[in-house]
């Protein structure tokens, strides 16, 4: 079930109308678990046993973690939920990557041998679930968090519905704290996540999946294509990704807010970012402030010289690549990343490569670029991202390499045309984005009376469906 | 009405607080949005169809041009010659003029909406409408299920029979039975309610009017060289085919061949377009061109119309002839011209003269 199917309507209409008219607080988690079971199992309902396994592995774990202050045992206890939790990942997501990659060093080496790779189903948002179950036992283990009492809690946080096969990912401290108190529908800002559910909507459904026909072509055999079209098939994907992640991120904050949960902000606007730094201060938020806190900081952070932050770095680009995917394209994605924020780190001398998002409030806009090197700084931001795309979309890397080419302005050899008239709906993609970075559409649909925002909001939903491509594309994210 | 007594002005935190029942603006906002799409399908022209769309555009600006009308699928499209039909009529005296409104796939339900397209252009000339009889299709959808062919026949009418019949509801059974069918058809039942809704909402109506405005579109293949509907099949069936054409063939006639009867729900949909077609002032007739004999052949009393069934292989072996075939499905050319002629006579025969 996605988010811009039919029947998506139907069961949060269903689940939104039961959870408010329950009086108790426990009566309406055990309605989420129940939903988001629904929800899951709408996939694939085997899979269903594995986040109960993990929830109930997780609230045990949590449990003795209480028990004890012995620090011997606390650490046994949390290696072996991140043992149990990350092979669960390392099973489903990366044997095949591991198994191959093993066969091909030892050929490489002389040494051939003949190993096999098993026919895996990954399960739907496995990478998400399982961090906001690992941010858990962690908090716990850190004693940044109380254990929570009841199952219900723990399985209601790790599979509360909107952010559970793709995101954001959301801590244990941010969303068990609110499902401990009961949520008033006043509190509901039913306008704001109604529109948010809408702006979603049109970056999925209307521009993500609108582009999304180009971009496979063009990747399926890049190739054949020329350079021009191998642009426009680069930035429409950087479009594609940017709306189809966020505009999922987008429909699941406002499904949580029209149920009085509150997810924290995953994007701000990061195409707009000043230099590599500050765009992943606005990409993927959850993800990169989750890997600074978890990994990055245990790792020794900021501390120490700077070949040993540079290293720091690197090795939390190259494991958020490889999170993404068994693929070495995620990995040089992830590389690419680390080394641009290296340069940017030597070049700069900041000392705060990776600053805590939870103050993200403090970044809420970038402000643009001023001057001439504010504009250089931003082309090369955007350059590189794009040019870093290009590995996460490839099917391979050979399959990379005349996108590539294309992207590096080196001649090609393809003749098929996507046509180069496209960049002007990327000029025009950008410029909406522009007016929207520049505040133009943010609140004035506050301003009527609520009965003309609701007539409003019908009209335009309406109007929004006519632009719908035939077919949708599966969410990006929902394969990590 | 007080509120219009009032001295106070309304101001927008005196309405909010009025009317700040979520029922009532969840009822505003679906009201709105009901009321649009409703506006959007009635002015969004009619879609851009492969196989459809060019026949009723045509027939819309020639609409009482024509006497006769041949309404089907592909064994339509291909298997009748509207110039031979005419021959034969104008042989017996009639002055007729015919349109072969066949396209690929367009089986029952479909087949009734463009039916009742065609008659809401109330075409003055028409006397008889020629429907090719087969059951109600509830599995057969075109290779992408939601391109605009498969949504535009979509309206709740065709959905209703599509339900009735995967439910069987003219059936009385045991409410655990109907839930066991539903269970097993949800997919099928899911994906036609997921049409249905598309057609109301007129999802990506957007780009098909961006086409549509565009122009250009390519009509030789559907209208057909003498602008008539049909195009003419020239090629042979490939000997493979064919072989596997007279195994098929030899198997049903090996079992018996029976009269196998339509199904209830296509019955009474037929019966309610006949009679369509009588207030229309035409006369009906139903037509089953000579596919396998396991096509249906023979409709539950009461019939509502003349019914020429020609898939019975032992009464017209000839148009089983592998080389007056297309395929396994369709008549080549040839044999397209020699079924006309035989509808055309049987029809003299049997149907009203006009």
């Amino acid at each position: 079930m996605l988010f811009v199917e039919f029947r998506f309507f139907w069961f949060f209409l269903a689940v939104f109308a039961v959870y408010w008219s329950l009086r108790e607080n426990r009566s309406r988690k055990i309605w989420l678990l129940v939903c988001s079971y629904f929800f899951y199992a709408c996939w694939n309902w085997k899979f269903l046993f594995l986040i109960m396994a993990s929830s109930a592995l997780d609230y045990f774990v949590g449990a003795m973690l209480a028990r004890t202050d012995d620090p011997g045992k606390r650490r046994g206890w949390l290696i072996m939920s991140l043992c149990v939790n990350l092979g669960t990942i390392a099973f489903f997501k990366y044997y095949n990557f591991f198994v191959t990659s093993a066969a091909a060093l030892l050929a490489w080496l002389g040494l051939p041998a003949s190993l096999h790779t098993l026919n895996i189903i990954i399960p739907v948002g496995v990478s998400f679930y399982t961090f906001h179950s690992m941010s858990y036992t962690i908090d716990v283990y850190r004693r940044k968090l109380e254990p929570v009492r009841s199952l219900v809690d723990l399985a209601c946080f790790i599979g509360f519905f909107p952010q559970m096969v793709a995101g954001p990912i959301v801590r244990a401290s941010q969303f068990l704290p609110q499902l401990r108190s009961i949520r008033l529908f006043a509190d509901v800002d039913g306008r704001g996540a109604l529109v948010l559910f809408l702006t979603g909507f049109i970056k999925k459904a209307c521009i993500a999946d609108g582009v999304a026909p180009f971009v496979d072509r063009y990747f399926d055999a890049p190739g054949n294509f020329t350079a021009a079209s191998g642009w426009v098939a680069v930035l429409f994907y950087a479009i594609q990704i940017y709306c189809d992640f966020s505009g999922y991120t987008d429909m699941a904050i406002a499904t949580a807010g029209l149920l009085g949960y509150q997810l924290p902000v995953n994007f701000r606007f990061p195409y707009f970012a000043a230099n590599i730094s500050d765009f992943w201060h606005r990409w993927h938020i959850s993800l990169s402030s989750w890997l600074r806190d978890y990994l990055y900081i245990p790792l020794g952070g900021n501390r120490g010289p700077a070949w040993f932050v540079y290293r720091n770095i690197m090795i939390t680009m190259l494991l958020g690549g490889l999170w993404h995917g068994g693929a070495w394209t995620f990995v040089i994605w992830g590389g690419l990343h680390g080394v641009a924020l290296v340069v940017h780190r030597a070049w700069s001398h900041r000392r705060d490569v990776l600053p805590d998002v939870r103050d993200m409030e403090k970044h809420s806009r970038p402000k643009g670029p001023r001057t001439f090197a504010g504009w250089f700084s931003w082309l090369l931001t955007v350059y590189w991202v794009c040019f870093a795309w290009i590995f996460f979309r490839a099917i391979d890397l050979p399959h990379a390499g005349p996108a590539l080419r294309s992207f590096m302005f080196l001649p090609v050899s393809g003749t098929q045309d996507l046509g180069a008239w496209m960049l002007w709906i990327v000029a025009a993609l950008a410029f909406v984005h522009w007016l929207n970075f520049r505040g133009v559409f943010s609140n004035w649909w506050r301003r009527p009376a609520l009965p003309v925002f609701a007539a409003g909001y019908g009209c335009a939903f309406a109007l929004v469906l006519l632009f719908i491509p035939p077919h949708y594309a599966p969410f990006i994210y929902f394969q990590f | 009405m007080r509120c219009f007594l009032r001295s106070t002005p309304v101001t927008t935190a005196v309405l909010n607080r009025r009317t700040s029942s979520p029922v009532l603006n969840a009822i505003t906002a679906l009201a709105a949005f009901v009321c649009t799409c409703s506006a959007l399908h009635a002015w969004l022209p009619f879609p851009q169809l492969p196989g459809v769309g060019p026949k009723l555009r045509f027939f819309a600006a020639h609409s009482d041009e024509f006497d006769t009308i041949f309404v089907g699928s592909s064994h339509i499209h291909y298997g009748v010659s509207p110039s031979a039909f005419d021959d034969v009529l104008a042989g017996a005296g009639m002055a007729n003029h015919t349109f072969n409104f066949g396209a690929d796939g367009m089986h029952p339900p479909e087949q009734f909406y463009v039916l009742e397209q065609i008659l809401a252009m109330k075409p003055r000339k028409l006397k008889r409408v020629f429907l090719e009889m087969d059951n109600v299709e509830v599995t057969w959808l075109p290779a992408q299920p939601t391109s605009q062919r498969a949504v535009y026949w979509h309206d709740w009418k065709r959905t209703e029979i599509i339900l009735r019949k995967i439910l069987n509801l003219d059936v009385r059974e045991p409410w655990q039975r109907k839930l066991r069918t539903a269970r097993r058809w949800r997919e099928t039942i899911a994906l036609h309610l997921a049409l249905f809704a598309r057609n109301l909402g007129n999802v990506g109506r957007a780009f098909d009017l961006a086409r549509s405005l565009r122009g250009g579109e390519n009509t030789e293949w559907e209208l057909g060289p003498n602008l008539d509907g049909y195009f003419p099949q020239m090629m042979n069936i490939s000997q493979e085919n064919a072989a596997a054409f007279e195994n098929e063939l030899a198997r049903e006639i090996s079992t018996g061949l029976k009269d196998v009867a339509l199904d209830s729900y296509a019955a009474a949909a037929y019966r309610d377009h006949a009679r369509q077609i009588r207030n229309a002032g035409a006369t009906p007739v139903l037509i089953v061109t000579p596919v396998y004999p396991q096509f249906p052949s023979r409709f539950p009393e009461p019939m509502p119309c003349l019914l020429l069934a020609y898939n019975n292989p032992t009464l017209y072996p000839d148009f089983y002839r592998t080389d007056l075939r297309v395929d396994q499905h369709h008549l080549n050319g040839a044999a397209a011209d020699k079924f006309t002629r035989l509808v055309a006579t049987d029809f003299l025969k049997n149907g009203p003269r006009r």
